[in-house]
């Protein structure tokens, strides 16, 4: 390598993909505690899965086997185990893999030419192809590691979309005639949900942590998190029912999920401050609106892979005023 | 409980809302400010590429309110900050090596000088080696005394063939004419043109960044403002804090002297925001000296950078292809300072300057005469090029040092003795990283990108001219792409085209 500089600062690309899975332990870890076996298979699956793709698509496809060497893959995997229901088929698992790394990365031409993202990609792939076994999800069932007995649940914004109270209003009583939970319940992670999504403190940790470590900006979760918020308090003020309830909405689903991991790729969102608000607000307003008017329970996914699609567009216009040139 | 977590939520939903209309607001009713509280046509002079020279501006009220809108300043946040920024280094004399070689052409000097002496003469440290009588910028002193052994073509540090002139060391003397005593002169008996014309004929145009006094003292250029940068901001320490601590007041009688010399009052010594004590210790100082004064600065790299100096201070910022001077800005490093002050109070031309050597993070600096060869300094702390790398300049933007043996100028106040790391540059990840380094807010993964396929268009649209290379984006960039030589390559593709 030519010349200056002869000091580097000592995050590389490598190091990024290790804070993002340090990031993502706690989730897992979650996970784990709440699905037992299950999870465990499920996340060792889909990380080997992703792995073994990326070395035989950086091998036979780009000729680069040093590509497969930045734990890149180890992320997708894991962020896509964390998308599924316990108890998902194995083979479709892999098959995700398959697409996340493959199609949606590797035939882009590798880590950073993907216009979408991988996991997300996948994932929308894998709901698309069989809704039946992605919405199936189980009920939590807590330190139990080898428990049998784990229960088919309908997921809370799924409950909400096929509740047409639409005169009911936000009451205790409504909550359990409705079969919702509660704010307590929530944190706890008694809800039904996939393996990242039961409970939103697990972000917490991540977020924090990737903060700290500056390796995602502030700009794109809270943007993210307040338009939706706002979205959603608008529309609640003005016809406040059990379907558009805030704090239903804010904390269930995979908003933080999404917010705090997959909104924030690197490759699929956009290099400004500027162009990272915009992007923000985009995901949060189109989450709101899939969710509030949509067919689809949880917007997270869809919202964010739309906005991918805006990405090389907010990096051409979203760029700063270079030093030295009129003001606008 | 859900009741109240929802009221705790609508409130502070409501408070975010509020938040961001009221900001909202605030920003219409300050752009609307802007477009209608000036007088027309005004807006035009703030924009720098219709305002070819610096001229003062028209001093009514409505010219002076719009002045220093803060909130349209530059961002200069972003940069790199590094820790080892505060630091105290030991300043040690270097002594005199066996031969210097002295080159026969300034850098940055048009002007050739025309060879006074021949081989076998005996010089004196101080004494004239080659005069150009209409340009005297051009001028090249001896820097040793002793016996010259032959003017001859040497190869330079970076293996180009320069001509030279080569002093076999024989005695520590200087010509008599130059004053040696320890003592501070305090007054300036001189006249603005005896100044300038001891400037003129003191050689030190050889000194970094002192070059921009030449179209002020020949093309009568009109200066407004002095900047002395004082600021280290740099991965290692450098020689000017170092210099404040040590030999303020020389500074400043020689900022003053550049005051008198360019017929101003307000020269400005900029010091790292991060150290308190050369504040302290300078502004005590100026004190006694009118037209002197301190201004703490941001310490980030590259602040030290003319231009972004200018503009932390001022506010101001200068266009690509324009030099401070056009705006009647004049900033001149510390390092100038002390030999203005020493050319015109101690007569002595510039015979010694400053070198830091850095090596695993230990910094020590010399006093060394000009045309040293690098490794008399190497030998004085030991080092063997063959370890490691040697690194004329900043350790982000320095050049590898390809003959050790060849002399230092005044350019040159950094060597770095390092074992470089081996890197592995990857695709580029798209991190963003290298937009949040440019001091200039470029986008350097574009201009690498552009290069790459030859994009003219693409480059001129991005500005890529107008990289100043530092290089901090490539010490950022996490997948290692050499982002700094892509840029320069990007600038050279422009010359050629």
């Amino acid at each position: 390598m030519p010349g200056a500089p002869y000091i580097f600062s000592p995050l590389t690309t490598r190091r990024i993909m290790l804070q993002v899975i340090i990031a993502l332990l706690p989730l897992v870890a979650v996970a784990l505690a709440a699905f037992g076996l299950r999870a465990l298979v499920l996340v060792t699956t889909a990380v080997a899965g992703c792995v073994t793709f990326e070395y035989l698509g950086a091998r036979f496809l780009l000729h680069r086997p040093a590509a497969a060497s930045d734990l890149s893959a180890v992320v997708t995997g894991l962020l896509l185990a964390l998308w599924l229901p316990a108890g998902f088929p194995l083979w479709m698992v892999l098959l995700g893999c398959f697409f996340a790394v493959i199609v949606v990365k590797t035939a882009f031409g590798g880590i950073g030419c993907n216009l979408f993202n991988p996991a997300l990609a996948a994932l929308v792939f894998l709901f698309l192809s069989f809704p039946g076994e992605t919405s199936a999800c189980l009920q939590p069932h807590w330190f139990d590691f080898f428990s049998d007995n784990a229960q088919k649940c309908t997921p809370v914004l799924e409950k909400l979309k096929y509740l047409s109270w639409e005169n009911l209003n936000t009451s205790p009583e409504s909550y359990n005639l409705a079969g919702l939970p509660d704010f307590g319940q929530m944190l706890k992670g008694t809800t039904c949900g996939n393996l990242g999504n039961i409970t939103f403190l697990a972000v917490l940790p991540g977020l924090i942590w990737l903060l700290a470590q500056r390796i995602i900006s502030w700009q794109i979760p809270f943007y993210y998190l307040m338009t939706f918020f706002i979205l959603v308090l608008v529309h609640w003020l003005i016809n406040g029912t059990l379907q558009n309830d805030i704090f239903i909405h804010f904390f269930s689903g995979s908003l933080w999920l999404g917010a705090v991991f997959m909104a924030t790729d690197y490759t699929t969102s956009p290099m400004s401050a500027r162009g990272k608000i915009i992007f923000a607000s985009g995901c949060g307003i189109l989450t709101g609106l899939i969710r509030l008017y949509g067919i689809y329970p949880d917007g997270v996914p869809f919202a964010i892979l739309l906005m991918n699609a805006f990405v090389p567009l907010l990096d051409k216009i979203c760029t700063p005023r270079i030093y030295g040139t009129p003001r606008r | 409980m859900n009741t109240i977590l929802t009221g705790v939520l609508f409130f502070s939903g409501l408070a975010l809302t509020v938040t961001v209309i009221l900001h909202i607001a605030a920003q219409k009713t300050a752009s609307g400010q802007k477009n209608t509280g000036r007088p027309a046509g005004t807006n035009k002079i703030r924009l720098d590429d219709d305002f070819p020279d610096y001229r003062p501006r028209v001093q009514n009220k409505t010219q002076k309110r719009k002045k220093s809108p803060s909130r349209k300043r530059f961002s200069l946040s972003g940069s790199l900050h590094f820790n080892s920024l505060v630091s105290e280094i030991p300043l040690l004399e270097a002594g005199l090596p066996e031969y210097v070689y002295i080159p026969l052409k300034l850098p940055h000097i048009n002007a050739l000088p025309r060879l006074t002496v021949k081989k076998g003469d005996k010089v004196r440290a101080g004494s004239l080696l080659a005069q150009n009588k209409k340009y005297p910028e051009a001028d090249i002193y001896a820097s040793v005394s002793g016996k010259i052994t032959g003017i001859e073509n040497i190869s330079d540090a970076f293996g180009a063939e320069i001509p030279a002139v080569i002093i076999k060391v024989e005695k520590d003397d200087f010509e008599p004419s130059i004053d040696l005593s320890p003592d501070i002169i305090r007054e300036i008996p001189y006249s603005e043109k005896e100044i300038i014309s001891k400037i003129r004929h003191s050689g030190i145009f050889s000194l970094a960044g002192a070059e921009s006094m030449e179209n002020v003292f020949t093309g009568g250029q009109k200066i407004s403002r002095l900047i002395i940068n004082g600021i280290d901001a740099e991965p290692f320490p450098g020689i000017r804090e170092n210099l404040l601590c040590k030999k303020a007041e020389q500074i400043i009688i020689g900022a003053k002297i550049l005051n008198k010399a360019f017929g101003i009052q307000n020269a400005l010594i900029a010091i790292n925001r991060k150290r308190p004590d050369i504040l302290k210790l300078v502004s005590g100082l100026t004190r006694r000296y009118v037209g002197v004064n301190t201004r703490s600065c941001p310490a980030y790299y590259p602040s030290g950078q003319k231009n972004l100096l200018i503009t932390a201070i001022t506010g101001r910022e200068i266009s690509a292809g324009r030099r401070p001077e056009n705006y009647g800005f004049m900033v001149l490093n510390a390092e100038v300072a002390l030999a203005v002050y020493e050319a015109v109070l101690k007569n002595k031309p510039l015979c010694e300057h400053f070198i830091t050597i850095n090596k695993n993070g230990k910094s020590t600096s010399f006093c060394t005469r000009l045309g040293t060869p690098v490794d008399f300094l190497l030998k004085k702390l030991s080092l063997s090029p063959e370890n490691g790398k040697i690194i004329l300049g900043n350790v982000l933007t320095g050049r590898e040092v390809l003959n050790s043996k060849a002399p230092l100028t005044g350019q040159d106040s950094k060597i770095l003795y390092l074992v470089p790391s081996e890197q592995i540059s990857g695709p580029c990840i798209r991190c963003g990283k290298c937009l949040e380094a440019c001091p200039l807010h470029l986008q350097p993964y574009a201009i690498a990108s552009a290069l790459q396929s030859h994009d003219q268009d693409r480059l001129k649209q991005l500005h890529a001219a107008d990289c100043i290379e530092c290089g901090a984006c490539a010490f950022v960039c996490p997948a290692r792409i050499p982002l700094l030589s892509l840029c320069r390559q990007s600038k050279t593709e422009f010359k050629n085209n």
